[in-house]
């Protein structure tokens, strides 16, 4: 299972990451801290426009790539939510359900 | 020669083989094809020449302007200043204060669009193509080339929604004034009168034909001035002041009633942001609109794209926000936009903010329009007041442009895009102070071409329909409005008018078999 670490990484490196954080974030840090913070806003949002989605443990489940035993290739995976329009709206933003899926597991 | 109304009186009538009402592009443009014709030309021109516009001049601008929401009939914005700021009276018209951007309009806005309630333009593009080539000549500006390295530059076009353009930009500006005084001042055969504002056109009894113009002297008691007679007068006062003219003159008015119909106006919206890696701003960087001196990069909606999705020929503009320390007027829209009161500006070094900016090509409606205001002028004459409607189009315009700049940016790893606009489908006067940017400050469509006059002003020629000897020249033409700046367009318009009023002249026609 991918750790929590790998996780914000993972949400960090992603655009939602970013837009996250300029919409939270007013003293230019990039802390774990602040981090947690857009996990919980971006969540909220993607529970919202997801209600039918698993709970915690199958979303992680769904992030990891069980045939080779290693994390899901998580950039490839948001670029395949917008080529089928998986995407939901957060303050505005377009973001990807991977991206939201990450948030929603590292705000639980 | 050019000459001022007010230095003396002039005698009553003046007479000359054409007349052109307004020294603006167009006006200027005609009667520079025109010199070496042997034609003697009279130039009007209400303003003046010096540093700066005629205060007389300016005052005859006044009137009303408002933006409407065509669903509900509500007002979204009114300003009592935007005609007066808008336009200058002065001997090289509006190129007093423009910024010299030239772009060709695009062959989509040609044809029929029947879901924009247009026909297209009478002529095709091949037709008026030839004569881009002087007009960027007589703007200042090289022409733009085919544009390969562009395409290059931005993963953007690559998904085949949007196309890149390129606007050229004359830098330092090109004032008509500048490049036109020193040839009329010499011209044996054209007159420049200053100070002369056209109050009236006198018809035949048949309503078929113009004798005369009246003018008044700018600025003097309305009674004091003169008639210009001339075989044929041309029309270039600007588009709200040609459709005064049509107007004020109930033998004209009462057949073509579409005078003063089909504006628009070129509003610019701020609607969102994006953010996009390092490496794809730095290649847009180039092209920042806000810094770049002689040419801008900008994305329109691919032309298959707008007839699938019936959608308008709207320009987008993609502006990198750090490169260049913008307006305060911007920075306040931008601090909104942000949602938190601080500026986006990225400190990030992987990635970089920019703001979505649309020019709008307003759909087509007759309903926008000049028609009299409650005001009237020194001339007794009602000032104008303009309407322009906004519609379902132009928000689905720009909601599927952003939309699909978001679905192509994510695909891509290339970014996300934040649409300012999302759920709102219809304008409300929030909406419009929310995005809202700035006008155009162009003035387009009141006397459309057209083949019929149940559908326009002018034919193909830009000749008035059913009036045998007046033609008109400037935006005030264009059949649809596009999103380009006009001027480039206009001047190639009065290019190929010129050469078919030489074409048709029956003088030279005679000089040509003797």
């Amino acid at each position: 299972m991918m750790s929590r670490r790998a996780l914000i990484m993972a949400l960090a490196a992603l655009p939602a990451g970013y837009v996250g954080y300029r919409l939270l974030s007013s003293d230019g840090g990039t802390d774990t801290f602040d981090l947690d913070q857009v996990a919980a806003r971006l969540a909220a949002a993607y529970r919202a426009a997801f209600v039918n989605e698993p709970g915690t443990a199958e979303l992680r489940a769904l992030l990891w790539d069980q045939d080779h035993d290693c994390p899901q290739n998580l950039t490839e995976q948001t670029e395949q939510d917008f080529v089928s329009a998986r995407t939901f709206t957060f303050e505005g933003w377009t973001l990807s359900r991977t991206e939201g899926r990450i948030a929603a597991i590292l705000s639980a | 020669m050019i000459e001022s109304a007010r230095d003396k009186p002039l005698a009553d009538p003046q007479s000359a083989d054409i007349c052109i009402i307004g020294s603006g592009p167009a006006g200027l443009t005609v009667a520079r094809q025109l010199r070496a014709s042997g034609l003697s030309v009279i130039i009007l021109e209400s303003g003046g020449d010096g540093l700066w516009p005629d205060s007389a001049a300016t005052r005859l601008n006044r009137g009303d302007f408002e933006f409407r929401d065509e669903s509900s009939d509500t007002t979204l914005h009114a300003d009592a200043h935007y005609l007066t700021s808008a336009r200058v009276r002065h001997f090289g018209g509006t190129t007093f204060h423009w910024t010299n951007w030239c772009r060709p309009l695009d062959r989509v806005e040609f044809v029929a669009r029947p879901w924009l309630g247009s026909d297209g333009w009478p002529i095709t593009y091949d037709e008026l193509s030839p004569y881009y080539e002087g007009a960027y000549e007589a703007c200042g500006v090289p022409p733009v080339a085919a544009s390969a390295h562009i395409e290059d530059a931005c993963d953007i076009a690559e998904q085949r929604t949007f196309r890149t353009d390129e606007y050229r930009i004359g830098n330092p500006k090109t004032k008509f004034a500048e490049t036109n005084r020193d040839w009329c001042a010499s011209s044996a055969n054209t007159r420049v009168i200053l100070h002369a504002t056209v109050t009236s056109l006198q018809t035949t009894a048949d309503g078929q034909s113009i004798q005369s113009v009246h003018v008044s002297v700018t600025g003097a008691a309305a009674q004091k001035g003169f008639r210009v007679v001339a075989k044929r007068f041309v029309l270039a006062a600007g588009a709200i002041e040609n459709a005064r003219l049509l107007m004020h003159t109930p033998s004209i008015s009462s057949r073509l009633t579409n005078a003063g119909r089909y504006f628009a106006e070129h509003p610019h919206f701020l609607v969102g942001q994006a953010c996009l890696p390092m490496a794809l701003h730095a290649r847009l960087a180039p092209y920042n609109t806000f810094v770049q001196r002689h040419r801008a990069l900008v994305y329109t909606l691919q032309p298959d794209v707008q007839a699938q999705e019936k959608l308008l020929n709207i320009q987008l503009d993609i502006d990198p926000l750090h490169s260049y320390p913008p307006s305060p007027r911007y920075m306040t829209q931008l601090m909104e936009l942000s949602g938190n009161g601080a500026c986006p500006s990225s400190s990030d070094p992987t990635t970089a903010h920019v703001t979505l900016r649309y020019v709008l090509e307003q759909h087509l409606n007759a309903n926008s329009r000049v028609s009299a205001g409650t005001e009237t002028d020194e001339y007794g004459h009602r000032r104008p007041k303009v309407i322009s409607y906004l519609g379902s189009a132009e928000l689905r315009s720009m909601h599927y442009a952003t939309d699909r700049l978001s679905s192509d940016l994510g695909r891509n790893s290339d970014g996300r895009v934040r649409n300012q606009l999302t759920g709102l489908q219809r304008w409300t006067p929030d909406l419009f102070k929310q995005a809202f940017y700035l006008y155009g400050h162009h003035q387009v469509g009141t006397t459309r071409m057209s083949d019929s006059p149940s559908a326009g002003v002018v034919d193909r020629n830009c000749k008035l329909h059913g009036v045998n000897n007046m033609y008109v020249a400037g935006a005030s033409v264009f059949s649809t409005p596009g999103h380009a700046p006009p001027t480039l367009t206009l001047v190639a318009l009065a290019l190929r008018l010129a050469n078919h009023l030489l074409a048709t002249d029956t003088h030279l026609a005679e000089s040509a078999i003797r």
